[in-house]
Parts: C-alpha cells; structure tokens; sequence
C-alpha cells in the first residue's frame, strides 16, 4: 500500500512539472524581447559603430591605415603604460590584500562584521569621489603635509604626490584591496583548514604547508581576483584623469582626450577596439584558466574553519592587517569630508550661486538634480529590464550562453561606450545624441549586470518545489510569479535597484562623453570644478564629492539593511 | 618505558574547561582508543598530541623527550583526519608520496614505498586516480596509505570510520586493525562508539567531560565498569539502586541478592548501584536469587530476541537467543541471576 500511494504521487509530481516547465518555455522567450532590443540598440549597435569607423578609416577599409595609426609610437607608449600600471597596481594589491584575506578567513574578532560591511563602501563610491579624496590626501594642503610644516617649520609644503604613478597606484589598491580581501577570503574562509593540518603532521612546515597545500588550492580565487583586479585597472579613467594629470593617460583616457579634446572619431574609434580586444581576451584567460584550476572542494561552515587569535603574534598580525584595511578605505574618505569644511560652510554654499564668468550655465547645484532625475530613471529601467532577463535566465542550462551576452557590458569600458553613443546615436535612426535618455540608457546598460547578478541568485535559491507546489494549487504562471517568485526576490531586487542608483549617481566615464555641457551630472560637476584654479574650485569639488559620498553611503546602508543577516553577495 | 605519556594536560575552550587533567600512557605497538561521548575533549586531545594544538598545561612525551614544544612537523606523529583531508588537488599517488617528500626521502625510495603502501591499502589500480572521484571507502584507504608511508612513530585516528555507511563500516572495523597490526605502528584512535572502540583497540581510555574515567583492555571495561557512568555509556542497561548487605548481600527493590563468592565489597553498610549483566538472567526456576518479573516488551532482532521485565524499582533487559520461544508480553516469569554476573558499583 504505501508503494502504491508514493508511486502515483511520482506521477502526479513528474506531470505538474512537466506542465509548469512548458507553459514557463515560452513565457520565459516572450520576456526577454525587451532586455535583448535594449542590448541591441544600446550595446551591440554602438559598438558596431566603433568597428565600422575604426575599419573604415580613411575612407576605405582600412584595416592597413587603423594598424599603422595606431601602432604610432604614442599611442604604443600609451598600451605599455597601461599595461604596466594596472600590473604594478595588481602585484601592489595582491601583496597587501593576501595578509588581509588571510586574517578574514581564518579569525574570529570584535568588529570583524563592521569591518565586512566596510568593505562594500568601495564597491558603491564613484572613482571620481575616490580620486578628489585622494588629491585632498596627496596634495599640498593635506593634514600630513599641515602637520609637517607645523613640526619643520616649513614654509612650502614637503609633500605633493598628486599626479605621480604612486598616487594613482594607491587610489587602485583603495579600489581593489577589497576586491582581494572579498573573492580569496571567503574562498579561502571555506577551505577546509584539515588538508594543511594533515600536511602539517604528514612533516610538511606551516610555510610548505602553504606552499604545497592551500596555494595550489587558492589559486583559481587569487587569479580570479588578480584577473578583475587588472581588467579593472586596465580600463581605470577617473582615477587616472584626476590623479594622473596630463602627464599619465591610459588607453581609456587616451580615448576620451582624442574624442573630447582633439575630436579624432577615428583613432579614438581605433583606440577603442584594441581596448575591447585586450578584454576580450582577458577575459577569455580568465574563464579558462579558472576552468583549468577549479578543483572540487569539500567546503566547510565558516565556524569550523575560524578562530580567535590566540597568541601575541597572532593578535598583533590581525591588528596589522585591521588598521591597514581601515586607515586604507577610512583616511581618504574621511579626510576628503573634512576638509570640505576646511571655509566653514563657503564651500557648499557657493553650490547654489551661479557668478558670471562660470564654468557652468546654471547654479552648480542644479547637477545634483540632474544626477537625482537620471539615477531613478536609471534605476526604474534596470529594475525593470534585470527583473525580467534574471527571470527568463535563471535555469542556467538553458541560458548560460545569453547569460554571458547579459555580462558583456561588464567587461567593456564606460568610456568605450560613450564613444560609441558618440558615434551611433548622431543620426537616424537612433538620433539620441545629447538627449537626457541618452544618458539614462547608459547607466542603465552598466548597472543592469548587478541588478541580473542580485536577482537571479534569489531566484535560484527558490527550490523548484515551491513553485510547482504552488502550480499544482491552482496558481497559473503569472500567479505564481506573483505569489512565490516575488516575495522571496525582492530583497534582492531592492538590493539591485539601490546598485543602479548608485552606479548612475556616479557613472563618470560614459556621461562624460554623452553630456551635454548645460546638462552636468554631479560626477561631470567635480571634475570641471577639479580642471580649474582657484581654491573656492577646489573647495566645491571637496563639498560636492562630499555630498555625492554621502548619497553613495546612504545607498550602501540601505542595501546592507536589506541583505538577510549573514549573506553576502 | 612508557612510549607515549600525557602528563597533567588542561585546556580551555571558550573560557569552559575542555581537558581537566588528563593523563595517561601508551605502549610501543599498542593500539589504543580514546573513547568518549561527543563533548569529552577526545578529539582535542588527539590534536594536542599532533601539535596542532597547545594545552595550557602539562606535558607530551614521546620515547622519553619531552615534545610539548615541538612544532607538528617535527614530531613524526601523523594525524588521520575523520574527512581524510586527502589533498584535491593530487592524485592517489602523489597524496601518499606527500610525507615522504616532506621527510626528504629519495625519488627512489618514494616509488618503492608508494608502491608497497599502495599493495598494502589494495589500492594498487588507483596510483594515478583523481582523488575527487574515489568513494568513501577508496578515500579512507587512501588516507590510511598517506599516514602510514612515513612511518610514523605515532599515528593517530580520529573517528577512522565515522564517514562512511555501516555496511563498509563494519568491513573496515575488521581490516583497519589487521592493516595497523601487520604494520606495527603504535596508534591512537578516537570514537564515540564503543563498538568501535572494541572491535578497535588493545586498551580504552574512557573519557569523560574531560577527565579520564576507566582505562583497560575493552574486555575487562565491559565487565568492571567503574561506574553507573561508565556502565550506561558502554550500553549496560540494568542498574538498580541497592544497599550492601555485609557480607555477601545487596539488597535492590526486588530482590536481596547474593553476591559472587570471594569479591573484595567494602564492609560497611553503604549505598549504591548493582549492574546486573544480561547473560546472568536466567529464565526458568532456580534456588539461587530467584525473582518474578512480567514482561512488558517483545522485540525481534534477527540473531536474538529481546526481553524487557518489569520488577519491582526498574526493568530487566536480556537478549534471548531464537531457539527457545521467549515469553510473549503480559505473561508472569519466573528466573533466576548468576552471582557472578552482578557487579557493585559504589557512587
């Protein structure tokens, strides 16, 4: 008898699902349409412009004409560089990372959870906030250099490191250094700590241990980290536009001085595709060389695998490594709000006046307007268009491969596709060049991966069981969305949709291309407030990137508040 | 001389005492079993002996020289983790070859000893497999083959069986100590299961809540428990509270029974408990403590029946072979209790 009862409820279960899995098929075709149009309008079409102006060159298709251009010598010294800077700036963070990667996977502290959530703030804060804090840092009013004029008796300050390559080094490793700490320390916080222990009784010194054992395990979460380190370096513009000066230009601000300052279309153009090529490439060593190092892990619960340090070596490594990572992601921030308040409120004040003469047609604070309209409108099509590509994606079988097309934008860089609007959206048919929407489909195309990334892991989280439970009740796809799907995602969504706001309150290197002068957002604001002299410029760069850290903090509470406890993402 | 000593050894937890004191010894080619319930401090233990961990007091000895400061891998003592720890990113070969490159052996005498151990585990078709696609029983033999190649002077096992099914648990239960004894390692196992421990090991060391409770060969641990705990911990069931009656007698609430003629039992008027061993019940009339008792429960269990009796202040358990039909429950019996199968337990 109790055969019999549980071989029919198989059936029943197998038939429900089958029913549920067709009737979702086609949905799932319909619901992509609009995600697939916008990649196509608004990713693939711009790049296409970019490869048709670099090929057609000189009138012709000039593959011959693009490669003797641009293997000038400048533009030859402009690649090593940038290849040389975002090595020194990987190397850098790996080696001040891994310590702090150690320390948060294998100990237990007081504060370590405040120190987690920390971590994200780099994730939300524009570059262009990152690169103003750290001219406040590095220049010659800076608290260390005040301090030793104090001391010395000086009266020039000792100390200007602004527009060196260490003062963009140091604005990437703030950057990355947490990327480091994220991807190795929680894989490595999982690492089942047994398999160096057995070295370690098997003869095996802790420093062989190391060697033989947890390195060759670590390796694919230390390239991966390395990997996206560099790629992002690699295509760093903000950053090296504001730190760097004139002397110093990547591949990316190259591109952008040859559009802007020169408006050279066609070796930016070409500039652009050798830019995609390298991270395309990159790209691609990354997927294979992770698919060649992955191994099958047993991975172990967190509190099996950490600690309290114990001894005074131990604790004193721990507090190393915690006041590096915090003075790290801590001065510069700080020092950048106070020393926005360096003339008392004068700073923010002249926000609101719009003098004759100005660098702006209208009150400066009328950017934070503008950023505030574009980050909702950002906000609202992400939203929308992730919920429904996470949707129609989620069963990775099925979609592994428009998965990736979806990630694309990732990997290609902001100021690439604000050439490629540039070039694309001139003319019919898509005539959207300096119009606001422009703007609002950029920001849209680079936040919507996080929106896709936070949702679709809810999604997946969701047993098939619930679902089909729920179908098998009476509930008709549509409903079932409704009534499972989307009470358990939208913490996630909430959290995808505070991540586009974010991404487009800061979004610097594709507006700075498409924005209309009159029509500045925040980040725009800053930096044309940075370009000039004068210290009021100065201190309303300080105040308004103040104010857009404030914004990005905020967004970064929010969305810490609604990840469930204990989850990271 | 004893080979390995543990001398006073302490350590806290969480500022709650885990090992309160333990000491004990082993000697060269014995296999020992820390036995204990989850909680003991078994496993910690066994990793302070590796070096792994460092008791805040006390002393580790191995061959005489102290080794409490000796860093693990220096000590030549090889822990056998319970989830084996074999290294994924190796192969069955390379995973046993791991200590001998440690110890510096040459490429040479690695092949050989990789060989031999690899003939040993009967692994010998497994040299170049991935590790991550061995089952449990394949993995548990890598492991062994890993610890053993080396030669250490020590290997230690914690929970060797407590991964895998009980079908090729009870397999390995008999083949792990032919495979230790055939090598002659002196060993140091670590269970929760007395079964285990027993089918195990020449000498249990019972821990509890860290304290050593009863050392001794398994045999004369079932026996002579030391205590109620102990008894109840090895599965003996029938312990009644009683009063010695000098100088042969206890009374229990059933019955007033003889004990076995010439054990030593403390002449004075004391409480205590009575264990009563299973096989000392028997089922039919008889002049020595005799006893009535209903039976409340029924159970079969394929090699044997098993019997509970209610009496006065408890119940009698006993296993009935299935030759003879047992009593069905509700029926009155009448039996009677081997003085040599009772034991005193004082509190």
């Amino acid at each position: 008898m109790p055969d019999n009862t549980d071989h029919e409820s198989r059936i029943t279960n197998h038939e429900s699902r089958r029913v549920v899995r067709h009737s979702l098929l086609t949905t799932r075709h319909l619901l992509l349409v609009l995600p697939l149009l916008f990649l196509i309008f608004f990713y693939f079409y711009p790049l296409g412009a970019i490869f048709r102006v670099s090929l057609t060159w000189d009138g012709g298709p000039g593959l011959d004409a693009l490669l003797r251009r641009l293997f000038g010598s400048t533009t030859l010294r402009t690649l090593g560089f940038t290849l040389g800077q975002a090595l020194l700036s990987t190397l850098l963070t790996l080696l001040l990372g891994l310590p702090g990667a150690y320390v948060v996977a294998r100990y237990d502290f007081p504060g370590k959870r405040l120190l987690n959530a920390l971590t994200t703030v780099p994730f939300v804060l524009p570059t262009i906030v990152v690169a103003t804090a750290f001219t406040a840092v590095l220049g010659p009013k800076s608290p260390l250099n005040t301090a030793l004029m104090n001391t010395l008796n000086l009266t020039r300050p000792p100390l200007d490191l602004r527009y060196t390559l260490g003062a963009i080094l140091l604005a990437h490793v703030f950057y990355n250094y947490t990327l480091v700490l994220r991807i190795v320390g929680s894989f490595w916080a999982n690492l089942d700590p047994h398999l160096e222990q057995a070295a370690r009784t098997l003869g095996a010194s802790p420093w062989r241990a190391f060697v033989e054992v947890t390195l060759p395990l670590l390796l694919p979460a230390l390239g991966a980290a390395a990997l996206l380190v560099f790629i992002f370096c690699f295509t760093s513009f903000g950053v090296i536009l504001i730190l760097g000066g004139p002397r110093f230009a990547t591949l990316e601000v190259a591109i952008y001085r040859q559009a802007i300052d020169m408006g050279n279309f066609p070796l930016a153009a070409g500039l652009s595709f050798i830019q995609i090529l390298c991270t395309l490439g990159l790209t691609v060593v990354y997927t294979r060389l992770q698919g060649r190092l992955a191994r099958p892990l047993d991975l172990r619960p967190r509190w099996v695998t950490q600690r309290k340090p114990r001894t005074a070596g131990e604790i004193a490594f721990v507090l190393a490594n915690v006041v590096l990572g915090a003075a790290l992601l801590g001065l510069p921030l700080v020092t950048l709000a106070a020393r926005s308040f360096d003339a008392g409120l004068r700073y923010y004040t002249a926000l609101f006046e719009n003098p004759r003469g100005s660098i702006f047609y209208v009150p400066p604070v009328a950017a934070v307007g503008n950023s505030v309209k574009f980050a909702l409108g950002t906000m609202t099509l992400a939203s929308l268009l992730g919920m429904l590509t996470a949707t129609a994606l989620y069963r990775r079988k099925q979609g592994w491969i428009l998965d990736a097309l979806f990630m694309l934008p990732l990997g290609t860089s902001a100021v690439t596709l604000g050439l490629g609007y540039l070039l694309a959206m001139a003319r019919p048919p898509l005539a959207l060049r300096g119009t606001p929407a422009l703007i609002v489909f950029g920001h849209t195309l680079v936040a919507l991966p996080f929106v896709v990334r936070n949702v679709m892991p809810a999604l997946q989280s969701i047993r098939p069981s619930l679902r089909e439970a729920a179908a098998t009740l009476g509930a008709p796809p549509a409903r079932v969305f409704a009534e499972v799907d989307l009470p358990i995602v939208w913490r996630a969504l909430a959290i995808g949709a505070v991540f586009a706001f974010t991404v487009s309150m800061g979004e610097f290197g594709a507006t700075s291309m498409i924005a209309r002068p009159e029509l500045p957002t925040i980040p725009i604001a800053i930096c044309r407030f940075l370009s000039q002299a004068g210290a009021l410029n100065y201190g309303q760069a300080l105040a308004m990137s103040t104010l857009l850290m404030a914004v990005c903090v905020t967004g970064f509470v929010v969305i810490e508040s609604l990840r469930p406890p204990g989850s990271e993402w | 001389m004893t080979f390995l000593k543990l001398i006073d050894i302490h350590k806290t937890y969480e500022d709650a005492p885990l090992l309160c004191g333990v000491t004990f010894g082993v000697e060269r080619g014995e296999i020992a079993c820390l036995l204990g319930p989850s909680g003991s401090g078994k496993t910690t233990l066994l990793r302070i002996i590796a070096g792994l961990e460092t008791a805040e007091r006390g002393r580790v000895s191995i061959e005489g020289a102290d080794v409490t400061a000796l860093p693990a891998h220096r000590r030549g003592v090889v822990l056998m983790f319970q989830d084996y720890a074999l290294f994924p990113h190796r192969t069955v070969a390379q995973n046993i070859a791991f200590g001998l490159r440690m110890w510096r052996h040459s490429r040479a005498a690695i092949a050989a000893r990789v060989a031999e151990m690899l003939a040993l585990t009967g692994l010998e078709d497994f040299a170049d497999r991935d590790v991550n696609v061995l089952s449990g029983g394949e993995r548990q033999r890598v492991a062994l083959a890993r610890s053993l190649a080396p030669q250490p002077r020590l290997l230690l096992l914690d929970e060797p069986l407590g991964a895998l099914d009980r079908n090729l648990r009870e397999r390995l239960l008999e083949d792990l100590p032919v495979i230790l004894r055939r090598v002659g390692v002196t060993a140091i196992t670590v269970t929760h299961d007395q079964e285990e421990a027993f089918a195990l090991s020449d000498r249990v060391v019972l821990l509890n809540a860290g304290r050593v409770v009863q050392t001794g060969r398994p045999e004369t641990l079932y026996d002579r428990p030391h205590n109620a705990w102990v008894a109840r911990f090895l599965g003996l069931e029938n312990l009644f509270p009683g009063r010695l009656r000098p100088p042969q007698e206890v009374e229990v609430a059933f019955a007033t029974l003889d004990m076995p003629k010439g054990t030593a039992l403390p002449q004075t008027d004391a409480e205590g408990q009575l264990l009563i061993h299973p096989w000392g019940i028997h089922l039919e009339t008889g002049a020595t403590n005799p006893f009535t008792a209903q039976v409340t429960r029924r159970t079969f269990h394929g090699s044997y029946f098993r019997l509970t009796l209610a009496v006065d202040g408890g119940a009698l358990h006993l296993n009935v072979a299935p030759g003879q039909t047992p009593p069905a429950p509700g029926e009155t019996v009448h039996g009677w209790i081997d003085p040599n199968a009772l034991r005193w337990l004082s509190t």
